[in-house]
């Protein structure tokens, strides 16, 4: 048996009809295959993480504990940022991971520098590259003192 | 012309491809969940082969109830598909499997819509492969030679229940976890053999654990769906080589198209339908995330799965003078009884008369709601 009798009974198209058909159906099943498409991408893209205020500013300490010159080093999940007193008035923080191969910085108080323990490289105070490799400086963070407490903002 | 080189540069990768795989193998794989129902010469070349399906004429016959296995692999689909999407979010331990669902319903796009769909295409695919054993019983799939299609299909709706029940377990919220451990201490009331599962499940505990849930887990997304796949793909193996027709082996009347450009037509209607009523549902009866579980607080009122409240009523019911180990037993015999229905003595041999035949279904059916309603009362 042929393909040819089996449609015997149905009706004759003509070939525009019968292109136009054709197109319908795909544009429809285009339709699904979008939607769904949509859906699944849509779906598998991670939430937004919209931290709270407690997460976005961090309490470093009192300021008294932090003499001038020194820094500490402050754990933000898996950042380091280093929080530095530059003087009396001003603190300063800086991303404390190299930007050449993700080590992470030391504080070198004599040299007043964050220095690299892989490469040599080192930042002054602002961020920018002293010395080495490091292709770009190091990020700076916002860090304010109130009522006598460090607060860093990292949003 | 573009149209002509199209067409010669798409037949030309077919062929590269022809040439190179066994093709035809692999399109009546898949053909094999319920598109083509007779059996392809896997020797032949693709083009050859899909010629000679679509030459194939529908049966007559070929309608609307037999519906049923389509349904199946379709909602099957969809669950595996859906599953898949949970999966990227879902996370198997009891501290924080809940705090993760919750995520996926508020937080994720389109999250609650996945997760509704998985939830009702499971009860669906449940409805639907409870009518389809009872369809078996009905039109006699169970007689030489068909006595496997029976055993697939009574199998096939074990593993679907087994599905429902890890995955209602895997949201571990309050009436999800006692539910599990009414489910879990119905299975340990059997002699043997629920204390082997029971120790498979979570080293012979009654209660959701680390363990307990790491298992369901993997059960549910891994063993059971590889079951159901391949229980499917069984039962139309069977078909392709049994034929459809259940009453005997004449060859049957024939009409309309060729039967897979009419299955795929038919395909498409159903998803269509389906999709519909799955999305409806989803909006319009979702349901809700209950509260996380605590396994020093019972939830009142929480019996097992409604497809467990007929062993459950009936352990209830006998509870007053039959120690549990002989009401398990029982009723391990009798679900034994019914997966091996094709080889009791009462039912191997030919049709019997419609009305006997209406008698026992009914009465099994009757029997089991009444234990169904009666376990519901006394949870």
């Amino acid at each position: 048996m042929t393909e040819e009798s089996t449609r015997d009974d149905l009706p004759e198209l003509t070939p525009g009809r019968r292109k136009f058909l054709q197109w319908l159906t795909g544009g429809f099943l285009s339709l699904w295959g979008f939607g769904f498409l949509w859906v699944i991408t849509s779906f598998l893209k991670p939430p937004h993480s919209k931290s709270s205020i407690a997460e976005r500013v961090i309490k470093v300490g009192p300021l008294e504990d932090l003499p001038v010159g020194q820094a500490r080093l402050v754990r933000r999940g898996r950042e380091p940022i280093w929080v530095i007193r530059s003087d009396e008035e001003n603190l300063v923080a800086l991303a404390g991971v190299c930007t050449h191969m993700h080590c992470v910085l030391d504080w070198d108080a004599k040299q007043r520098s964050l220095d690299c323990p892989c490469h040599e490289g080192a930042f002054d105070l602002n961020g920018n590259v002293l010395k080495g490799p490091p292709p770009r400086p190091l990020k700076r963070y916002r860090v304010e003192t109130r009522l006598g407490e460090i607060h860093l903002h990292v949003s | 012309m573009t149209k002509e080189t199209m067409k010669e540069q798409e037949s030309g990768l077919l062929d590269w491809f022809s040439s190179r795989l066994n093709l035809t193998e692999i399109f009546s794989l898949l053909t094999s969940y319920g598109i083509f129902h007779a059996e392809l010469d896997n020797r032949k070349k693709i083009r050859e082969a899909i010629a000679e399906a679509k030459a194939q004429p529908m049966p007559s016959y070929d309608q609307w109830p037999r519906v049923l296995g389509l349904l199946a692999v379709v909602l099957l689909l969809i669950e595996i598909v859906t599953g898949a999407l949970l999966a990227f979010y879902y996370l198997p331990t009891p501290q924080t499997a809940r705090a993760s669902i919750a995520t996926i319903l508020r937080d994720v796009d389109f999250g609650w819509f996945v997760h509704q769909i998985h939830f009702w295409g499971a009860q669906l695919l449940l409805a639907v492969s409870i009518v389809r054993v009872i369809r078996f019983l009905i039109r006699g799939v169970y007689r030489k030679p068909r006595e496997l299609m029976w055993i697939f299909g009574v199998l096939l709706l074990l593993v679907c229940f087994h599905s429902d029940l890890t995955g209602r377990a895997l949201q571990m919220t309050g009436t999800s976890y006692w539910s599990s451990v009414r489910a879990l201490e119905l299975v340990g009331s059997i002699p043997i053999y629920g204390s082997l599962m029971l120790f498979l499940l979570g080293g012979g505990e009654t209660v959701i654990t680390e363990l307990t849930l790491i298992r369901f887990y993997l059960l549910h997304v891994a063993l059971l769906p590889f079951g159901a796949i391949t229980l499917i793909y069984l039962h139309f193996s069977g078909v392709r080589r049994l034929g459809q027709t259940e009453s005997g082996t004449q060859a049957p009347p024939t009409r309309g198209g060729p039967v897979i450009r009419s299955h795929l037509l038919n395909q498409a209607i159903l998803f269509t339908v389906l999709f519909g009523i799955l999305v409806s549902l989803a909006v319009l009866a979702p349901v809700p995330l209950g509260d996380a579980a605590d396994p020093y607080a019972t939830v009142p009122g929480v019996g097992p799965p409604w497809y467990l409240l007929a062993p459950f009523g009936f352990l209830e019911l006998t509870a007053g003078f039959l120690p549990t180990w002989v009401g398990g037993t029982i009723l391990f015999l009798a679900f034994t009884a019914f997966v091996l229905l094709p080889f009791l003595p009462g039912f191997r041999g030919e049709s019997k008369g419609w009305l006997l035949k209406f008698l026992v279904v009914a009465a099994l059916l009757t029997v089991w709601i009444f234990l169904t309603i009666y376990g519901a009362r006394v949870v």
